[in-house]
This record gives structure tokens, sequence and C-alpha cells, in this order.
């Protein structure tokens, strides 16, 4: 029995479609978009596309296992209106600034992870919630914008390695590889049992309760991450900074892919799903549309894609 | 010499027994049959040994220790292992991914091992089906391939002992021979096995001795290699040696009825069954009987509408089309479904609402209810079905499970149906209310009413019905009219076994072999 080679991985896993749309996607923008291919060009658009991309990836693992996330915008405003509130030049308050919203995000993975595992809420209602509270607490920190980021940060942000590595790039490549060290782990295996079938993978004595916790806390850590390069990208802390990632990352989630009824998909597809939202969002730019036509465009997309992704299983219901 | 050794397990569940007293001793490298009609307490038993149900009283001695086993974690540490009807695969999951699910190679620092589970995944899944690839995700697969994959992972986990739960169900001939062969291959090696099934041939060819529960009871045991394998025997351990009369009420002096109501030809329930044929007179009411899940269900969701299948069926000699439950309920054909709370009621709304949405769906209406017109017709339904308590503003979800079954039966009342198709009506009903059921039904079919019924109870069939017929894996194989009614009769037409009128091919191709 021959092993599976890369090109039929992909192809199982639906990727091929989305691999399509992206490079059409970008094609549309090379064209429309000045000196694309200018190393400039390359560094500026991934830098605005990061943030997206690594809380797309948060996303993908709660939702692979079978849960939604609707926390993540108001996680990550968290997360930046900490370090913004804490932070000076001096490096002991910037690690503190950092060490602080690990915390906080953490312990929002945790109270998302026992609501959800433990407790049996639904986890539509019960991150939403969790959302509010985010929220509520960001504005008790910073009730206005405002704050302080080190300068270090932006600078660290926008530069290269070896002028051909964008920092941007490394920080999702890096996540990536995160990602790539739990694949090799049960705790990966079992997202997808549990996001799959949660009777099924009870019965195969998984702890189903500490399965969904695990995923909410993996996704902390591109939750961090995200708040990390969303402050470094703005400079400030602000309360509403993050109120567009949660539709966006589910948007990118399903453009990738990736089943909302969990255990179908992969965290891959989920950065091509993201990196589609932001060259959509470039080619409205630099076509000179007006930035209203941007969310109608994005909804039209992802009821296609939502559409598409559910075409096979109505298929199969027909013949049954 | 004994594996295993259950001794007098019991199991209650809020007052009702689900076993008594149940006994069991395995023999190392041996099949046991375990056989027994629907509820008689052998799938309770099989999840005690497997740790799925903690049994109330008795003992369990282990390879030769008392043991007491809370988990299905517990038992597969002892190597105990069920494969269980409801398959328990991921199917967005490749085979060996879910072959090796819950117990994965693991190499250094807790990193996966796939190649290690590939290869073991490989290894077993080439003794069941070795054209089958592991990278195959098991969404893809058939229902037997399932099985197979699903008895592999088991096998995989070397039991001591292997618990198989109807395991050949949805297998074919040629497959179950492959599962027999190695069932012989793990009895070598030493391991035991418990297997159960309703088709007496397996039973004769791969058993080594069976035991027999009846009522929440082991009756008794038959050893394959001192005894002979008497059909008989075994039928009449199944079903109790007191012959019950039937209770043929006044049903014989029924005059015989000619006129058709319904008929059914050419619907085929499983794809490469035989189509089923058959009719109905008019005011007739016939029972649909047999092992539960043979396909009394899904006949009665095709004629309803719900599960639409080829076929024809004509009502009244008019050709209808069942493509939605729409279709069904405008020709006069309604149904009294399996689970009420599921698919009869809306169990927060009251009985007025519940008796009249039926109406809304299928009479044309004007802009406006009649609310007057409707009530009076919700009031009559209550009266003439005696619902208790007479409120039509009563919420259902409070009424006693009879009473919520005459709300979904008397729903229908007002649409005077022509056929009225009874899934298990009595299941969780108390016995008086029981009988003022089949009163009602009875007096319907009296009114010219056709009544198809599904009840899992033999007595229940009987009690009112002109005619069983009993299906066996989608097909009716056996007829059986008052004079046959005897619960011997029925067990053996059930089981299919040679002493039932119908001989079948298979049973006749094993008997050669044996």
């Amino acid at each position: 029995m021959k092993r599976q080679n890369f090109m039929q991985k992909f192809q199982q896993n639906g990727l091929l479609s989305i691999f399509a749309i992206f490079v059409a996607v970008v094609a549309v923008n090379a064209w429309l978009q000045p000196g694309f291919f200018t190393y400039d060009v390359f560094e500026s658009n991934l830098a605005s596309f990061t943030p997206l991309v690594l809380a797309s990836m948060a996303q993908a693992v709660v939702v692979l296992a079978g849960g939604i996330d609707m926390s993540i915008g108001m996680s990550i405003t968290l997360g930046t209106v900490i370090m913004a509130a804490t932070m000076h030049d001096a490096p002991g308050s910037i690690l503190l600034g950092i060490v602080l919203a690990i915390a906080a995000t953490l312990a929002v993975g945790v109270l998302n992870g026992v609501t959800i595992g433990y407790l049996r809420l639904p986890s539509i209602i019960s991150t939403f919630a969790v959302s509010a509270v985010c929220y509520g607490a960001s504005l008790l920190i910073m009730p206005q914008p405002g704050g302080y980021v080190p300068s270090a940060f932006y600078e660290t942000y926008t530069a290269s390695i070896g002028s051909v590595l964008p920092v941007s790039l490394l920080v999702i490549l890096v996540s990536l590889l995160v990602w790539g060290i739990f694949r090799k782990r049960k705790i990966y295996r079992y997202i997808y049992a549990v996001g799959g079938n949660e009777a099924a993978a009870y019965a195969n004595g998984i702890s189903t309760k500490k399965v969904k916790l695990y995923a909410f806390l993996i996704a902390c850590i591109f939750i961090v991450l995200t708040s990390l390069v969303v402050v470094a990208q703005t400079s400030t802390g602000d309360a509403n900074i993050g109120r567009s990632y949660t539709l966006n990352t589910i948007a990118a989630v399903v453009i990738g892919g990736i089943s909302l009824q969990g255990g179908k998909g992969s965290v891959f597809g989920a950065v091509l799903g993201a990196l589609i939202i932001g060259f959509i969002s470039n080619i409205i730019f630099f076509a000179n549309l007006s930035s209203f036509y941007q969310d109608l465009i994005k909804g039209l997309i992802i009821i296609l894609a939502l559409t598409l992704s559910l075409l096979p299983a109505l298929r199969k219901k027909a013949l049954a | 010499m004994f594996l295993l050794r259950a001794k007098s397990l019991r199991k209650t569940y809020g007052g009702v027994t689900a076993l008594r007293d149940g006994s069991l001793e395995c023999r190392r490298g041996k099949v046991c049959g375990l056989l027994g009609a629907n509820g008689s307490g052998k799938s309770t038993f099989s999840k005690m040994i497997s740790g799925v149900v903690t049994p109330d009283d008795g003992e369990i001695w282990f390879d030769g220790e008392q043991v007491r086993i809370s988990s299905p974690q517990e038992a597969k540490k002892h190597g105990i292992i069920m494969v269980h009807q409801h398959l328990s695969l991921i199917p967005e999951l490749s085979i060996w991914e879910n072959m090796t699910l819950g117990f994965e190679p693991e190499g250094k620092l807790g990193f996966l091992n796939d190649e290690d589970s590939r290869k073991l995944a490989e290894r077993y899944l080439a003794k069941f089906a070795p054209e089958l690839s592991v990278y195959a995700k098991v969404k893809d697969l058939s229902l037997a391939q399932k099985q197979f994959v699903e008895i592999a992972k088991a096998v995989a986990q070397e039991p001591k002992l292997l618990i198989l739960d109807e395991p050949t169900a949805p297998l074919e001939q040629s497959e179950v021979e492959k599962l027999f062969a190695v069932i012989r291959e793990l009895k070598e090696q030493g391991t035991s096995v418990i297997f159960i099934s309703h088709r007496l041939w397996e039973i004769k060819t791969i058993c080594d001795y069976v035991v027999v529960f009846r009522n929440g009871q082991t009756v008794g045991a038959i050893d394959f290699e001192t005894e002979e394998k008497d059909e008989d025997v075994i039928v009449s351990m199944i079903s109790g040696k007191e012959l019950k009369l039937a209770k043929n009420r006044e049903t014989a002096d029924r005059a015989p009825k000619k006129e058709r109501m319904l008929e059914v030809g050419g619907l085929a329930l499983r794809k490469s069954g035989v189509p089923l044929r058959f009719d109905i007179k008019k005011g007739e009411v016939v029972g649909l009987g047999g092992l539960q899940g043979q396909g009394q269900e899904e006949l009665l969701l095709a004629l309803s509408g719900l599960l639409p299948t080829g076929g024809q069926v004509t009502l009244e000699g008019r050709k209808l089309k069942l493509k939605h439950p729409k279709d069904a309920v405008r020709a006069g054909i309604v149904l009294v479904p399996g689970d009420r709370h599921k698919e009869g009621l809306f169990l927060q709304h009251d009985v007025f609402l519940n008796l009249i949405y039926p109406q809304l769906a299928v009479r044309k209406a004007g802009f406006f209810l009649n609310r007057k017109k409707l009530k009076a017709e919700a009031k009559t339904v209550i009266d003439r079905l005696n619902i208790v308590p007479n409120d039509p503003g009563k919420v259902v979800q409070f009424l006693s499970g009879g009473n919520q079954q005459k709300v979904v039966v008397g729903k229908w009342l007002p649409l005077a149906p022509k056929v009225l198709l009874l899934s298990d009506p009595a299941k969780g009903v108390d016995v008086g209310a029981k009988k003022e059921l089949y009163d009602t039904v009875r007096e319907l079919a009296d009114q010219g009413t056709s009544v198809l019924l599904y009840a899992s109870d033999y007595e229940e069939l009987t009690g009112i019905c002109d005619r069983v017929l009993i299906l066996f894996e989608g097909q009716i194989v056996d007829e059986l009219m008052p004079s046959d009614y005897s619960e011997d009769r029925f067990v053996a037409a059930s089981l299919r076994s040679k002493t039932a009128a119908g001989h079948s091919p298979i049973d006749e191709a094993w008997g050669e072999a044996n």
C-alpha cells in the first residue's frame, strides 16, 4: 500500500479549490495594485493581512473541535488594551504588559473552555457572553482610546530579517510551526474526533470535555500573537479595535473550507481564507470602489462559500 | 477453564427491571452465543460486562478474580472489548486514524507515531477487507465496510474477551463468512467471544455453546459440543414453553373484509431486497411483526411520505405519489409516529393547538380561522378519546404518556383518515390507557378506517390485528392469521427458523453445509 503524496492530501482536504480562488484573487490584485511585485508592497500587504491570518487560526482550532468562538475579537481587544495601558519605554514594563496580556487571554480561554466543555453551554451563546465580559473589562481599563506603545514594537513589526523575510511573515510561519507541533500529538486527532462526532469520540474513551478546553487554550496562543501584532500595527489601545475580527475570522474559516459543524477542514485552509479576505479588501480599495462595498461583497462571498461547502452534503441527502 | 463468570447480575431502571438474574460463563477460546428476544436483557447484560452499565447486584469474575467494571476504559484494561451496534467511528477521519483512536501508538515525548498506527491498521484491516486503503475516509465506506473497520479496530486491541452485538446485521453472506474466519482465528489464539445474533444459522455455524435469556433471566444453555443443535429447542427456549392461547377476541367472527383500501407493490426497503407487496382491506387492522429494526418503521415512514422510496401505492384504486408527508396526509394516510415527543407533538403547546395543527396545514381555510368551529371539533375529539383532563388549554407536556398518545391519534380524527399508520403506539403507555387506545383504533377500523400497526410486543399485535405480517430484513417472510397466533409460532416466524412456514434459501444452504 503506497503512502499518500502531498497532492492527494491536498485534494482530499478540499484545499485545491480554495487554492484556485486564492490564485485568482492574487491575480486580480496584482493587476489593480501598482507595484504589486515589489518587495515594499509585498511587505506592507503582509503586514496588514497578518492579524486576521493569526486570529483565523485561533478560530479554526475552535471550529474544528465543533465549537465557535464569538469572543475572539474582544479577547484580542483586551490583550491590546492591557498592553497599551501598562507599557512604557522601560523593558520591564514591556515584559509586564506582555505577561499580563497573556494571562488575560488565557483566562478568557479557560472561561470559554470550562463553560463549553464542562458546563456544556452552547458555544455560540456562551462565547458571545464572554465577549461582552471582555469588552466591559477593556472599557474599564481604557474608556477612551489611548495608552502608549513603545516605538520599538512598531519598528520591529515593520522590519525585515536580512531584507528578505518580513517579520509579519515570520510570525505567520512561527504560528504554523506551532500548529505543526500540535499536529503530531494526540490532541490534534482528538480535536477532529470530537468535532466530527462527539458521541463516538466519547465511546472511544476520549475525554471530550478536556479536548474542548484544550482547543480553546491552543487558540489562546494565536490570539496572544494577534494582540501583539495589532498593538504593533496601531500603536494605541482602543476598546473597539478588535470588533471586526470575530466575524471576519468566521468568514475566513468558512472560505478556507472548514465545516462549521466541526471536524472537517484544515488550519492551513483558514490561513488561505484569511489571505483571500485580505486580498479582496485590497481589490475593493484599488478598484476605487467605496469601502461600503467591502462588507457587501464579503458577505456575498461568504454565502457563496457556505453554499459550496454544503453542496456535497445536500447531494448525498438527495441520493439517500 | 472459565475466562468470565457472571453470576446473578441485576439491573433496574427506576422501577423497571431490565435484568433480573443474568448469569453466564465464558470458556477460554470458545464462542458463546447469547440469545433472547428483544427486551430479554441480553443487551443490558453485555453492556454490564463491557462497563457501559453498572449492575445493581451480582458478581463478575474475570480471569480468576472478582472485578468491578465501572467504565468502558476499565473493561478495556481487563481486555474486554465490545463492538456496539451503533458504530463509534468518526466519519471525517481516515480508516487508520479511526482504528487507533483512543489508543494511538506514541513515540518520543508523546508525539504520535503515525507509521506504527498505519501498519497496525493495515495488518488488521487486511483480515476483513484487504481491498480497502487505510487512507480512505470512513464517511466514504458502505455500512458493511464500516462494520468491518469497527470489528477490526476491536480485534487490533487484542482483547481477551470480544463481545459482538449483532455484528452481522449489515453484512452479506460472503462477508459473514469472512467474519467467521476471523472469529475462528481468534479462537485459536485463545480469545473468547460472545456473539449476539438473531440469525439461528449463524449461531449454529459459529457458536460452541449458547446461553438463552428470557424476560431478564438466564433460562438455559445448550452445549453444541455435546448436545444436538436443535432449532426447535432453541426457539422454545427463547419464547418460553408455555403456549399462550391467542386472545382471538371477536376477530374470528368478524366477517372477512373484501373491499381493498390500500395496495402496496414493488416497494423495496433495502437495496438488495425483494420488493414488498401487500394490501389492506377496508376496515382491516393489519399488524407488522418480527424482530425490532427489520424494516417495520421504515415501511410506515415510506407510506407516510417521510421516507420516499420507489414502488406503487394505490389507495382506493387511485395511484399515489408519496414524496412528501403532505401527499400522504391529503390522500388520507396519517402516521402516529414512534417517538411522540419528537415527531408527534408540540410539547409546549396546549391540547387544543396540538389537535388543530393538521387542519391548519391541510384544510383550505379562510383568511381568518374559525376558532369557534375548531374549538368545537377539538372538544369532540377530547370527549371521544376520553383525554384526561378534558381541558383543551392543558399544556401537552403535563399529560400522562397515554393521554399524550391519544392527542397524537386524535389530531387526525377530524380529517377522517382512510389509513391509520401506528408505530409502536403503546410504548411507555400504561395498561389502562393502552386498552383505551386500542379500543379507539378498533372502533375506527369498524367505521371503515384501515389500520397498519407496528408493535414490538407480540400480545399487542395478536390482541387487535386481523392478521400479522412478519418482516425480516425488510421483507415480508410470513403472514399469520388469527388461527396461527401463538408465541412459539411468532418467535419461529420472526427468527425465520425452519419451523416457520417459509424456508429461506440461506437456511437451507447452511443446513446442507452442516
